[in-house]
Order: C-alpha cells, then structure tokens, then sequence
C-alpha cells in the first residue's frame, strides 16, 4: 500500500515541477566589465547629457546595462540617465525604487542608484547618494528594495534630474534583512541572530521612477487639498519654502476659496507623521496666505519638537 | 547600507481618522499593521475533506500540506511617542480560527466546531523610560513574549505568552537581562468549586545574547511556575503543584547561509508541557523532563535551502503516564525562481509511552509542493502552494483530525491548495 501511494504523491509532484520548467532567468549582464569598456557618450559636461522628457503623473522604468549612455563623473564612470521635469505642472514628487535581484547564480544584487537634481545650466543643485536611499525589506509581494522620495518644484532652479551610480556605491554593499528575522518580527518571536545576506551592488538593473503632483503624490490628501496646489502659486523650492511671493500674494484669495473648509494643522501633522516636511512647510505657506496666521510659527514649534 | 528599525506596515493616520471620523484635531500618529494568515482548501483521496496527520501525544505535527484549519492573527500597533530617546510603542492583535468548512462561519466560540475569535496581544512597550537603563523596555499587557518556536512542525517551545508585566532587554555588558511576570490561569477540579480559578504565576527570567564563540549566542532561561492561591483556596487544604523550567538555547547564526538553534530545557512538576507555561493544578502529576531539540535552516545552494528539527523529549511523570516523544523532519526546498518553489517535507513522530503496557505510536508523514512565493527562501511569505501529502501510521492512535479517516486505517493521501502569509 504504501508504494503505490508514494508513487503517486512522487508522481505529482513530477508533474507540479514540471510547471516550473519555463523559469524566469535574470537578463543582467553577469558582471560590470562592460561598463570598463564602455566609450564617453558626451564630453560637453553635465549640461550636454541627453535628456528624456518626463510629464507628471507618469511611472517609467530605467534601464542600466550595455546599452545606456555612459559618462565619466566626478563620482566615476556610469550609466546615467537624465529625466527633463515638466514646467507648468507645480512641484511634484520623484519616487525612485531600485529593486534587489538575483544573479544566475542565486546571489542578490542591486542597483544602487544616485540623483542629482541640474538646474536649467547643468549645474548640480542637490545630490542624492546611495545612502540617502531607505532599505526596505520583502514584505507581502514587494521584494527587498532601496527607495528614496524627494519633493522638487520644476523650474530654473530644478530643470532635469540625473539618476546614475557611482564608483563608492559599485564599491559598497546593501545588507538585507534576513528572512527568518522578518518572520520573527512580524511573529513576535525570539529574532534569531542569523547573518544577514548583502546584496552586490551593480552597474545593471533597473530603477522605477514615479513622477506625481505633490497633492497627488501624498495620496490621502489629495481629495482634501484639491487644486490648491497648483503650479501657479507653488514655491519655488518646496523644502525651502520663500516668503509669499507677489504671484503667491495674487492667489491667496484663490487659496482661501479652495482651502477655507480645510484644518491646515490637522494637515500639516498627517504630513510630519508621514515625514515629509516639505509638503508640511508649503501647507503652512499656503495656510498662512489662506489667512491662518501663525501656522508658520506653530509647524516650527512642532518640528522641534521632532 | 546598515539596517533601521524595521516598520512592517505604515498605515497613515489620517486615513484612519477619515475613516473614523474622527475630529479635525486628532493627533495624528502612524499605525503598523502586522499579522500572520493561512487558509485554503483540502481533501482526503478516498473522499471527504482535508485530513491533518499527528501522531497520537506528539505536541506538534509537520505542517506542509498538513494544516486543516483557517488561522488568522490580525494585529495593529503604533510608536504613540518618541522623543529624547523614549518612547511608548502600543501593540494589539487579536487571533481568528475557524475549521474551513464554508463561506460563513461564526467566530462566536460557542458552537463544538472551535470557531472563535482571541485578542491575545494588548501591550505598551515603553523604552528608554529608565535613565540608567537607556535601551530597557518596560512593559505591561498582554503579549506574545520572546516566543521559541520550531517553525516546520509550529512547536513553541518556550512561549510563556499572556497578561504580564516586565523589564527587558537590560544591558549588562556580556548579554542582556529580561524579567517578566507572566499569569496564565486555569481550574482545579480539586477544591470544593471545582471551576474556580486557579491563578497561575510565572517568574521568567532570561539572559540572551552570551557571546559564546564566532557566530554563536547563549540563551539561559528559568520559569518558575506557582498558583497564587485566595484564601479559600489555602483553606482547602489542597495542593497544587509549582513547576520550574530551565532552558539552554545556543545559536549559531552564520550556519550555512541560515542558523542553527540547539536547546536543552529541563522541566519539573507544574512546568511539564510543550511551552514552559505552568500549569501547578493539583492534579497535574509530579516529574520530571527532559527535552533536546535542535533546528535550523541552511542553504545547501543558491537555489536550494532546507529547514530541519529534531526533538527529544522524556516526561518521567510519577503516575506512570509519561512519555517520549521523539521527532525528526526535513524540508528542502528548490527554487526555481524568485517566485517559485518546490518544497518536500519528510516528518517522522515516534510517541513511547512510559506504561510498557501501553503501544507506542508512531507516524511518518510526506509531502511535496509547488510553491509561488512573494520573495525566494524558506521564509518568503506570502506564499500559495498546492501540496499531496501522505502519512502511515499506527493505526491504533491515529490522532484522526477528519471523519475522512476511518479507524482501523494506517495511511492516508490529502491533497490541496494552501495560502500563508506574514507581514
């Protein structure tokens, strides 16, 4: 009796593996050598990278590999892309996820990715090191993962942004957090000290970029906050936010139509318990033009309180 | 990159708040949504639903295409402050089971079927709280403290979780010190009203963290389990029993790509059991054992990882009644992808009466699945799997879990699709 049985149980799982023949293999080079062989694709500096145009909302995914421009930084040599932000659309939020991979052999590996944001003259205006990215660890269907978000406001100041690596991120590691200790997080278990495995970082791979609305992008304030983000009234620079401009002065009333129902510090603390200060001090900006004065100093008393 | 502090799963606040409606100045706060989930659907070759094979006094059964059952723990918690290296963490979570049997089934608890509802987590873990004690948390409530388990066959081993109350996490310098009170109650049938409670203390003291060599942790634990008896109840002149367990934990972290925990615990009277709770009922017989596990994980390639335990364990009860248990099992896992898998899980239980007039019990269970996972390794969830499992087994004690199986059978083949999921 127990033959047969074990027959048929070996039998189906034959038959169940056999479904696992048409297995995704990873398409990524197996090593970074290309990139040593690789030609300078624009010598005219920062200002002459080719550029792709971007509009809001919009998710794109990058490519690294082979057959992306490489030039010469000052951080190294590195595939880049280089993102042309949309005028006339307010600030928006860049998300960028680089996501970890396997090697043919099973190894993780990552891109680890760095952003620069140019101004109209290519000159860099901010800079996003590898370590600037937050590690988040596989949960539900969303593997191991590097993320950053950053508030820009599109403008002179903030034309294009470039996403690239470099020499100090292809020479560092990401460590990843081990799977039995997510278990035992999530479980309430005695966390076993198990090593934690590191993800190769490489010069291929693949980084998501989500380019949204600030008002969009923040999600559950979205339908709160409506079209009183506009571009017209927006500050030039979201986290460092410039006293009420004249055009900001003319759309205060505007402000006030569309915001007078609003409880901008109920707002503003949803925004600092999501940690974005930026989106915070443009709703104190805009609360203050609105006609709630004293909101600007209340957001400080709350960040210091931080 | 180094690891931060790991949320499992922001929920925004203020969301909550619209949701609730709540008022326009609620504090907004972040909630972390975390929990555990499996369910599916099951038969038995021959007809009828999923039969669950266990060997009859084994405390744990192989889980792979074994479980029978819905179970669901639901759990929300929140950071309420932080500030000047405080903090106040608030944790909740409430159990769900039900035997997955149709689309509506009561969580009511009354019916035979066992479907019920349990909050079992309800805690504020309070840290950096104590100025000399800058990484200690105080804590109080019900929670799910420091629980040892054997993930393959879900064996707690040392899991004295309830209402409780403690200090954890005291740095010493060579490890870190932990002290809780821990209450779980029961009845004695022994008094005049048999059903009156019986309050169940235990004193769990551990020290973790011992630096033992490269890669390698100690963990010394001692419960020490007594009821703490009314008046009435000393009146009675009954007894009822303590208990005491001492548990050795090595691991070995870096173990080929996973870990390695060997355990030694010794157990006395009231704390005789699979988790270390005590249970000092007067009825409870005096003894003692001895329990020896040793599980891990380990990666034997890239694409190949296996979990293992083995478990030995001795009651030596002064009635007569105990008994040793002895349980090896494997589960290697090939990986075909990020996503997918086929798993095999071999289970051998052998249950040896201490009464030589009694049989012993024995039960050998395997099964293999295909598995498509949200990640790769033996701890990736969410994970959907469609397994066939077969067991043999003594067909005396046959713990039988479904009328599929009928008495006097000693093997049987169940078949069906299965979800797990933590987060």
């Amino acid at each position: 009796m127990f033959l047969p049985r074990l027959t048929l149980t070996a039998l189906c799982a034959a038959l169940l593996a056999g479904c696992a023949a048409s297995a995704e293999r990873p398409s990524t080079p197996a090593d970074d050598a290309w990139l040593t062989r690789a030609d300078d694709c624009c010598t005219a500096g920062l200002d002459g990278l080719p550029a792709t145009a971007v509009d809001a909302p919009q998710s794109l995914t990058l490519r690294f590999g082979p057959k992306t421009p490489v030039h010469t930084f000052e951080g190294g040599k590195a595939p880049f892309h280089v993102l042309a932000l949309p005028r006339g659309q307010g600030p928006l939020r860049l998300t960028l996820t680089s996501r970890v991979t396997r090697d043919a052999e099973g190894e993780p590996q990552v891109f680890a990715p760095v952003m620069v944001v140019l101004d109209a003259r290519g000159e860099v205006q901010r800079r996003f090191g590898w370590h600037d990215f937050e590690y988040h660890p596989a949960l539900g269907f969303q593997v191991d993962r590097l993320t950053l978000g950053v508030s820009v406001s599109p403008g002179t100041g903030a034309d294009r942004v470039l996403i690239t690596t470099s020499d100090e991120a292809l020479a560092a590691r990401t460590e990843l957090l081990h799977p039995a200790r997510l278990e035992a997080r999530a479980r309430h278990l005695a966390e076993p000290p198990v090593v934690n495995p590191e993800a190769a970082h490489r010069a291929s791979g693949e980084v998501r970029v989500e380019v949204r609305p600030l008002g969009e992008a923040t999600g559950v304030l979205a339908p709160l906050i409506g079209d009183a983000l506009s571009d017209d009234d927006a500050p030039s620079a979201i986290e460092a936010p410039s006293p009420a401009s004249t055009a900001a002065d003319s759309a205060a009333a505007r402000d006030a139509a569309a915001l007078g129902g609003v409880d901008f510090r109920r707002l503003i603390r949803a925004a600092l318990a999501a940690d974005d200060i930026a989106l915070a001090m443009d709703l104190a900006e805009r609360a203050e033009r609105a006609g709630h004065a004293g909101t600007r100093d209340w957001l400080a008393k709350q960040l210091e309180r931080r | 990159m180094r690891l931060s502090r790991f949320t499992p799963f922001t929920l925004s606040t203020l969301a909550a708040a619209v949701a609730l409606g709540a008022s326009a100045s609620a504090q907004a706060v972040d909630a972390d949504f975390h929990g555990y989930a499996r369910s599916g659907v099951g038969a038995t070759a021959g007809g009828g639903d999923q039969a669950c094979f266990q060997a009859a006094g084994a405390s744990a059964k192989y889980r792979l295409g074994n479980e029978c059952e819905t179970y669901a723990e639901l759990g929300l918690g929140s950071t309420l402050y932080e500030q000047d290296g405080k903090s106040f963490y608030f944790d909740s979570l409430v159990a769900y089971v039900n035997e997955q049997g149709n689309d509506f089934e009561s969580l009511d608890g009354s019916s035979e079927d066992g479907n019920t509802i349990a909050l079992r987590q309800m805690n504020v873990q309070a840290t950096g709280v104590i100025e000399a004690l800058p990484n200690a948390t105080v804590w109080a409530g019900k929670r799910f403290y420091q629980r040892h388990d054997i993930h393959m066959n879900d064996f707690y081993y040392w899991d004295v979780s309830g209402p409780g109350g403690g200090i954890e996490n005291i740095d010493l310098g060579f490890g870190k010190l932990s002290v809780a009170w821990m209450r779980n109650s029961s009845t004695d049938d022994a008094f005049p009203d048999s059903d009156q409670n019986l309050a169940n203390d235990t004193l769990d003291i551990r020290l973790a963290g011992l630096e033992t060599n490269p890669g390698g942790q100690l963990e010394i634990g001692y419960d020490y389990g007594a009821a703490n008896l009314t008046e009435a109840q000393e009146d009675a002149d009954v007894d009822p029993e303590n208990g005491h367990l001492v548990t050795l934990e090595h691991v070995q972290g870096d173990w080929f790509g996973g870990f390695n925990k060997f355990v030694v615990q010794y157990g006395k009277d009231g704390a005789i059991g699979s988790s270390g709770r005590s249970n000092p009922a007067s009825s409870v017989p005096e003894g003692d054992m001895i329990r020896v596990i040793d599980h891990g994980l380990v990666n034997l390639s890239p694409n190949v990882d296996m979990l293992y335990a083995a478990i030995y364990e001795d009651r030596d009860l002064d009635n007569g009644q105990g008994q040793t248990w002895t349980s090896a099992g494997v589960r290697p896992t090939y990986y075909w992808s990020d996503t997918m898998s086929t798993a095999m899980e071999l289970g051998y239980d052998r249950v040896d009466p201490q009464d030589s007039g009694q049989e012993t019990a024995d039960l050998t269970k395997l099964t293999f699945a295909q598995q498509w996972s949200a990640g790769r390794g033996a701890f990736a969830r969410p994970v959907v799997r469609a397994f066939v499992t077969y067991a043999s087994w003594d067909g005396d004690v046959y713990n039988a879990a479904s009328e599929s199986i009928e008495d006097g059978e000693d093997d049987g083949l169940t078949y069906g699709l299965q979800m797990e999921a933590w987060w």
